[in-house]
């Protein structure tokens, strides 16, 4: 997956991630490789730390996981519109 | 940098802005809270309030949980890590959250063993290389960050860490929410909902507000557009006569939430019968804490915490700016006594609270206070 897509995601990047406690501070990181319960991810910037992925399995390498406080949430969707094209449920 | 530049496209801004313009009444005031600290960053550092008409004023919730903390849950912090045989974890934030009688930095600068860590599972990897001491990680969060604490005690089971424990202070959004529903000090017109904490429990938790309150919710990313995205589909369903949940963030934000994480989260917590929030008092099945399955790893069984309740210092008005009744700048303290390197309040502290978020970028409505007070 591109780069640009987890930009999209969310301004924060590792070494700038707002406030942890903040509590909705995430950070889009994509998956470069998988061992165990844990994935090796980088961030848009090229910072690179480990994830626990337990909580959103099944991931592939590639893909881009919306993480907090070191453990994957969530998964970024490739959006293929903009915020003013009605993206809403 | 793509998708970045679109999403905080100056063009694309100014046509949204327009729109939410062109269905304002200019005959009504609208109150609009974003729930979340980190909209509340975002409001502020994009200047999204200038480009909104008068009529729609922007509240800042209570989503900061470093913000909502009392004092006394600090103070209890620092009596587990004042412990010799203690290493204190927790996040970075958290060090300089003032209690009765200082923070962690300067416990720690008295010598307590404490640390700075990113993520729980790095104080259980703290309590593997030291199995002489005992590790303790100070938990504190929405729904965003529990997860974490609990895979993080699933592994410290699993593996028999027995010299781990968790001081939990992890609280729930919604208890919070209706509560301000239920204030008579405000009268709000719609919530913006938090993007992140909704990725875990989705957007199903909010159908309350327009089913038992006539309160629409969108739930919102945290890029410029997205915020403005937002007031434009609430102004759109109070201009309507609509009145529901709507996800705007749903490129991150399922529906149904995360549900190995709320799996999770349901084998490790329980909620409290009640918890103290800073500024909005006690509020029944606002926050977790570890469940019988978890209680050998519960640092408030394992360590005998005073548990007092300590007052806020009188000058401090960070209940008030919580609850939304006084905007920062109206507090007597903000910018003088209280600064985000001296704070005295909470909302001072986390760089996602309202008062170190408006300190750092506000100035509109700063300035109308200026200049209404030169004569």
């Amino acid at each position: 997956m591109e780069r640009e897509t987890m930009a999209q995601a969310s301004h924060c990047t590792l070494d700038h991630d707002g406030c942890v406690v903040c509590s909705d501070a995430g950070i889009p990181l994509r998956v470069l490789s998988i061992e165990g319960d844990d994935a090796l991810c980088e961030d848009t910037i090229g910072n690179r730390t480990e994830i626990a992925v337990e909580l959103v399995r099944p991931v592939a390498v590639g893909e881009v996981l919306l993480t907090h406080g070191g453990v994957a949430i969530g998964k970024a969707e490739k959006a293929d519109k903009l915020p003013t094209e009605g993206r809403h449920q | 940098m793509k998708y970045v530049d679109e999403f905080r496209n100056a063009e694309i801004a100014r046509a949204v802005s327009a729109e939410i313009a062109s269905i304002t009444d200019p005959g009504r005031h609208y109150k609009l809270m974003e729930v979340c600290g980190g909209h509340t960053h975002t409001i502020y550092r994009h200047g999204i309030k200038d480009l909104l008409p008068d009529q729609i004023e922007l509240v800042h919730g209570p989503g900061c949980p470093v913000c909502v903390l009392p004092m006394g849950r600090v103070d209890d912090g620092i009596a587990v890590a004042e412990r010799p045989e203690v290493i204190f974890t927790c996040f970075g934030d958290m060090m300089r959250v003032p209690g009765s009688k200082g923070n962690l930095l300067e416990i720690k600068a008295e010598g307590a063993d404490i640390r700075m860590v990113y993520s729980p599972l790095d104080a259980l990897r703290v309590a593997r290389e030291n199995p002489d001491r005992e590790v303790v990680f100070y938990a504190i969060g929405f729904e965003t960050t529990a997860p974490s604490t609990a895979l993080t005690l699933q592994r410290a089971k699993k593996e028999g860490i027995g010299n781990f424990s968790v001081f939990c202070n992890h609280v729930t959004i919604v208890p919070p929410v209706r509560a301000l529903l239920d204030s008579p000090d405000l009268r709000l017109d719609a919530f913006i909902g938090p993007g992140h904490v909704s990725t875990v429990i989705g957007c199903r938790p909010y159908e309350f507000m327009p089913a038992d309150y006539g309160k629409p919710c969108v739930v919102a990313g945290f890029e410029p557009l997205d915020l403005l995205q937002s007031i434009l589909m609430l102004m759109r369903q109070l201009d309507g006569g609509r009145c529901e949940v709507e996800n705007q963030y749903s490129r991150i934000v399922p529906w149904e939430g995360n549900l190995a994480a709320l799996k999770s989260m349901a084998d490790v917590f329980e909620l409290r019968p009640y918890f103290e929030w800073r500024g909005m008092g006690f509020i029944a099945q606002s926050a977790l804490k570890l469940s019988e399955a978890y209680a050998d790893f519960d640092a408030e069984l394992r360590y005998s915490v005073p548990g007092v309740r300590v007052a806020d210092p009188k000058a401090c008005q960070c209940g008030e700016v919580l609850k939304g009744v006084l905007k920062p700048w109206e507090c007597k303290v903000f910018g003088t006594a209280c600064t985000p390197e001296h704070p005295l309040g909470t909302l001072m502290v986390s760089s996602e609270g309202a008062c170190a978020a408006y300190y750092n970028f506000g100035r509109k409505s700063f300035e109308k206070v200026e200049i209404g007070t030169r004569q």
